[in-house]
């Protein structure tokens, strides 16, 4: 018995020494990532125009081979495709998320509506394309949209729903808005880079109802739905967003400028101990409206 | 004392050779067949040509090569065979058929609900195919079997691989990279509009030898064009419908022209023919023939 407790306590003590950290951060997206010019002509800045924040640890930044900071990436191996830019870890801020309409797969990110009714305001009376539900009728009421959420997850209270309830971005003295981040069991290389991009919602003002995409977004991918006449995609990150990025970076995005702030190198806490250092990473490098 | 150290020592004898007997048994005869093999350089055929009437899928060995693999002395190294072409600029399909694999386990003795009969296992070896840029190849051809891997050094200094195999095959599920598993025919599409003119190789690594004779007869081509668009064929020349397995027929007689085919496997081109023509065709070919590459289901 006492030699069971014994190895239980030299386990829990043991150091697998995995070259792995979790990486802290803070990202920041200028005011005018946030605003949109609306069918009206007027501009409206808004958090909610935040699209998913895609966050790599890259090798170094490669200022030539495209027309904004882009990774340092390895050869190009197949024609149309760019090198692999190896990442060693990842995260986003706000994630896709399916917001229980098949009108929404792929227009839903977490991190960006309070509740039910952040959601139908922000598609029917900013972006002009109202929600609908699966008859094609629109959906009015925060109770309608609850209930058939409720109907589609089996779920029984709005903490279930992930794309509801705490907001990522917050605006800060500079007008710009900043979110916390964390990258979880990185692969920690000395100097490496934090980069990535703010995929940007579509807004097409001759058309309104094909507004609040992300080119982002695998359409064909993510949890299959079928269920009597209903079949569709949930939706879901394309799985190589880190790896191939420019092949989902288009006009309106934002991109990381990749400066000295956002380079991770390890500095002592205080208290003796050698951690990470909390890197910023500016995405203010911008590409005018996607339509 | 004397007599349990004997005992124990006696014990040890028959556990040696008991377990060098059964090694042996698993372990493949060495034939005549090469263990590693580089066949040159193969034109790139067109389907114009694969698609004449009477053609003779012998009669072009500069672009449609059948071969034979056999084993090596050293397990523990692998065996194959590689060759090169050259990249069209367009489209092309490198196909490899291995001996000897027609159709799995979709046994049913319900009347024209599936095969009747179970495929001849012991025949069916195996080979993995790679292409690439031969640049990028890091074997020897004719001396050692290599991959396209390479590492690549990043602006910190790791170095991750870097897998240049551009022979993409996709399984069930869309899973990829993967390799047609027990002599089934491997094929991939190879996109060379970068490189026109440039060398490309191909490697077919031997996986698995047929555990009846320990050689592997096999076939294979570079075609001009997408895989899709493939023309199939019967071993008799007639469009089949069998799949990817009737694109290079016969790969046991062809192998070894001059050879006559074995004795075991002289049903080989019948039943291939068969089976290229339909489920149907290897039903009743089997009930016609017994034993001859058909198993009866007990």
């Amino acid at each position: 018995m006492g030699t069971t407790i014994l190895l239980f306590a030299l386990g829990c003590a043991y150091q697998e020494n995995l070259p792995e950290k979790d990486i802290a951060g803070t990202v920041i997206l200028p005011k005018a990532a946030a605003t949109r010019t609306l069918a009206d002509g007027s501009e409206l800045t808004d958090p909610r125009f935040i699209g998913p924040v895609v966050l790599g640890a890259y090798s170094g930044m490669d200022t030539v081979s495209f027309g904004y900071p882009h990774p340092s990436m390895g050869p190009i191996v197949e024609p149309d495709v760019p090198g692999n830019t190896f990442p060693y870890g990842g995260t986003t801020v706000g994630r896709y998320d399916f917001a229980c309409y098949e009108a929404l797969a792929c227009k839903v990110v977490t991190g960006r509506f309070k509740d039910y009714n952040d959601i139908l305001d922000y598609f029917g009376n900013i972006l002009g394309n109202p929600v609908t539900d699966d008859n094609g009728s629109e959906v009015a009421y925060s109770s309608t949209y609850q209930q058939a959420c409720f109907d589609y997850f089996h779920a029984t209270t709005d903490s279930e729903m992930a794309f509801i309830g705490g907001l990522d971005f917050t605006e800060n003295a500079d007008g710009d808005f900043e979110s916390s981040f964390l990258m979880p069991h990185t692969v920690y290389v000395e100097g490496m880079t934090i980069w990535g991009w703010m995929d940007a919602p579509a807004i097409e003002l001759a058309n309104p109802k094909e507004s609040g995409g992300f080119s982002s977004c695998d359409s064909l991918g993510g949890r299959q739905f079928n269920e009597y006449d209903q079949e569709f995609y949930e939706g879901r990150v394309f799985y190589d967003s880190l790896n191939t990025p420019s092949q989902y970076i288009f006009a309106g995005d934002w991109v990381a400028n990749g400066d000295e702030n956002a380079v991770v190198t390890l500095v002592d806490d205080g208290a003796g101990n050698m951690v990470p250092s909390n890197p910023v990473v500016r995405m203010d490098v911008g590409f005018g409206v996607e339509e | 004392m004397r007599g349990t150290v004997s005992l124990a020592f006696g014990a040890l004898v028959l556990l040696a050779s008991g377990c060098s007997n059964i090694r042996d048994n698993f372990r493949p005869v060495l034939s005549d067949a090469p263990f590693i093999y580089d066949i040159g350089e193969l034109r790139v055929i067109g389907g114009d040509e694969l698609e004449a009437d009477g053609f003779d899928y012998t009669s072009v060995p500069d672009a449609l090569h059948y071969g034979q693999l056999g084993a090596g002395e050293n397990p523990g190294l692998y065996g194959g065979a590689t060759f090169e072409f050259r990249g069209t600029g367009r489209d092309v399909c490198v196909v490899v058929d291995p001996e000897a694999m027609f159709w799995n386990v979709e046994i049913s003795t319900q009347e024209q609900s599936g095969y009747k009969y179970e495929d001849l296992f012991e025949d069916d070896g195996d080979l993995d195919m790679k292409a690439g840029l031969t640049a990028y190849y890091n074997g020897s051809p004719g001396i050692e079997i290599g991959d396209f891997s390479a590492v690549y050094d990043d602006a910190a200094g790791v170095e991750p691989e870097l897998e240049f195999n551009e022979c993409v095959q996709t399984g069930y599920g869309g899973t990829s990279p993967v390799h047609a598993g027990r002599g089934s025919v491997e094929f991939c599409d190879m996109d060379t509009s970068l490189h026109p003119g440039v060398m490309y190789t191909a490697v077919l690594e031997t996986f698995a030898l047929p555990i009846d004779d320990s050689v592997l007869n096999y076939g294979t081509m570079v075609f001009d064009g997408k895989c899709s668009d493939l023309p199939w064929r019967d071993a008799n020349g007639e469009k089949g419908s069998g799949g990817t397995e009737c694109v290079i027929p016969n790969e046991i007689q062809n192998a070894d022209p001059g050879l006559a085919i074995p004795e075991d496997k002289a049903w080989f081109p019948e039943l291939e023919s068969a089976f290229c023509t339909g489920k149907g065709k290897v039903n009743t070919w089997c009930k016609d023939n017994p034993g001859a590459g058909c198993v009866e289901v007990e």
